[in-house]
C-alpha cells in the first residue's frame, strides 16, 4: 500500500512540534523547515501562541516553595556578579549536543542565505562536512540528528537523476532546501517537508534545472526493489 | 539600576513590557515581578506532564534563570511574553524527559480543574497578554477539540499516544486536531492577525 501525505502530515509535526512531544531528531527537522518555509513558520508562531495562552489562561497556578524566590534573587546576584558564566553552565546538554548542527542550520540566517551556506559549506569541506558519494549522481553528508535512534543526512542529487523505485521500512521526513523533484504523487520543491510512512513506495525523479539538495531524516533503511540497486543498501546503511 | 518596580493593580506593567526591560536593562525587580506571575504557572504546567513536585519546582526555576538570560532576545512586537516563556518551559520540559529516561507520568485525574487560586496584580491584563485575537479564535473551538489540543500540551504525548489512551482511533484525534487548527486559522485571519515578522506573507 502507498500512502503519501506532502504537507497535512508536515503541519501535524509541527504541531507536535510546538506541543513539545517530538523527538530531538524530528523537532530539528521542523525547526529547519521554520527557516526556509514562511508557512510553516507562521503555523508554529499560531502553535506557540496556543502553548502561552494554555500558559497563562489555563494552566492554573501550584505555588513555588517558600524558598524559590530567594534562591532565584540569590542566583540573579551572583550571576550579575560574574555575566557570561552562568550562560555557558546552564546550558543544557542536549542543547549543546544539538547546538553544533542546529547552529550550522541557523548561521545560515534567511531561507536563500540558508541554502547557499549549506552548499558552500559542503562544498568547502571540513571534518562533518565532506561529501560521501553513494553513486555518481547521488552524494550526502551526515548530520548530528541529536538522536541515536535515526540517521539525518543532507543529500545532493544530480539535476536530471530518476532515483530508482524503493519502499521506506521505517517513517522519511524530507524537507527539500534547493531544486524539485517529483514521484507519483506530486511534486515538491524548496521549503516543502515530505513524510513517508513505513511502506511507502516511490521512484523520484530529480528535477532539471539544477541540483537538488535536501536534508532527510530517516529510522531504517530505505529498500530498493531492483536486485542489482539492492547494492545501494549495503553502502547508505541506516 | 535599582528603581523600585513594586507592582501595583494601578502602575503594572504589562508582561510583555517586564520582560522587554528584563531583556534591555537586566532589571532585577521587572524580573522578580516575571517570576512571581510565570514560576508558579510554568510549574503548574510542568506537574500537569508527570514531574513530581521537587522536579517541578526546580525546572521552573531553570526556566525562569533562562528567561533572565535570554530576556535581550526577545521582541514584543513578535511574540507575546507567556508564547516566548511558554517555549522555553516546553523545552526545558522535554530535555528533562530526554535526559531522565523516564516514561511520562499520568498526571491525577483531576488536575485538569486546577484553576489558579492566585490573584495578582496582573490579571487585569491578561488579555493584552495573549498573542494577537489567539484569546477570542480559541473560543470559536469545541470543547472535544480543546480537549485534545490540551491533551497534547499537557501531557507531553504523540498523537498516537493520546489515540490509544482516550480509545479513539488515530484518524479522528489527528482529524480533530487538524480541523481545530484550520478553525483557528480561519478565526485569526478573519481578524486581520498578522505578526510583526509575517507580514510579507509564507510561501
Amino acid at each position: 500500500m502507498v500512502r503519501i501525505i506532502k504537507t497535512d502530515n508536515g503541519q501535524e509535526l509541527i504541531f507536535e512540534y510546538a506541543a513539545g512531544v517530538l523527538d530531538e531528531a524530528r523537532r530539528f527537522m521542523i525547526e529547519a523547515q521554520r527557516q526556509v518555509n514562511a508557512q510553516c513558520k507562521a503555523d508554529i508562531d499560531l502553535c506557540e501562541d496556543i502553548g502561552g495562552y494554555l500558559l497563562i489562561k489555563d494552566c492554573g497556578a501550584a505555588a513555588m516553595k517558600p524558598s524559590a524566590r530567594d534562591k532565584m534573587r540569590a542566583l540573579l546576584d551572583d550571576v550579575m556578579d560574574d555575566d557570561g558564566q552562568h550562560q555557558q553552565t546552564m546550558r543544557s546538554v542536549s542543547e549543546s549536543q544539538c547546538a553544533a548542527t542546529v547552529d550550522m542550520l541557523k548561521s545560515f540566517g534567511l531561507r536563500g542565505e540558508l541554502i547557499d551556506h549549506l552548499e558552500r559549506s559542503c562544498r568547502t569541506g571540513g571534518a562533518q562536512s565532506n561529501w560521501s558519494k553513494l553513486t555518481n549522481a547521488v552524494h550526502f553528508v551526515n548530520v548530528d540528528s541529536g538522536c541515536s535512534k535515526s540517521k539525518m543526512r543532507l543529500v545532493r542529487v544530480a539535476a536530471g537523476t530518476q532515483i530508482p523505485e524503493h519502499s521506506h521500512r521505517s517513517e522519511e521526513i524530507t524537507l527539500v532546501l534547493k531544486g524539485s523533484m517529483d514521484d507519483e504523487f506530486g511534486h515538491y520543491e524548496a521549503g516543502d517537508l515530505i513524510v513517508r510512512q513505513e511502506g511507502d513506495m516511490h521512484a523520484p525523479r530529480i528535477g532539471d534545472a539544477e541540483d537538488l539538495l535536501c536534508l532527510t531524516l530517516t529510522y531504517k533503511p530505505v529498500r530498493m526493489r531492483c536486485v542489482v540497486k539492492r547494492t545501494i543498501n549495503i553502502f547508505f546503511r541506516f | 539600576m535599582q528603581k523600585n518596580k513594586a507592582v501595583t493593580t494601578s502602575d503594572a506593567k504589562s508582561l510583555n513590557a517586564l520582560l522587554h526591560d528584563v531583556g534591555q536593562h537586566k532589571d532585577k525587580d521587572a524580573f522578580m515581578s516575571l517570576f512571581d506571575y510565570f514560576a508558579p504557572r510554568i510549574k503548574s504546567y510542568l506537574l500537569k506532564g508527570g514531574l513530581s513536585e521537587d522536579e517541578a519546582d526546580e525546572l521552573a526555576q531553570e526556566t525562569m534563570f533562562m528567561v533572565w538570560q535570554k530576556a535581550d532576545s526577545y521582541a514584543p512586537d513578535i511574540a507575546a511574553a507567556s508564547t516566548w516563556i511558554f517555549t522555553i518551559a516546553r523545552n526545558k520540559r522535554t530535555d528533562f524527559f530526554r535526559k531522565s529516561g523516564r516514561a511520562i507520568v499520568q498526571p491525577p485525574e483531576n488536575f485538569y480543574d486546577l484553576k489558579s487560586e492566585e490573584t495578582s496584580p496582573f490579571d487585569s491584563f491578561y488579555d493584552q497578554e495573549v498573542s494577537g485575537d489567539i484569546d477570542e479564535a480559541l473560543k470559536e473551538l469545541s470543547a472535544e477539540q480543546m480537549d485534545i489540543i490540551k491533551k497534547a500540551y499537557y501531557e507531553d504525548k504523540p498523537h498516537a499516544q493520546i489515540a490509544k489512551e482516550t480509545g479513539l482511533p488515530l484518524g479522528t484525534v489527528k482529524s480533530r486536531i487538524r480541523l481545530a487548527m484550520e478553525k483557528l486559522r480561519k478565526a485569526l485571519d478573519a481578524r486581520g492577525h498578522v505578526r510583526a515578522d509575517q507580514e510579507e506573507g509564507g510561501r
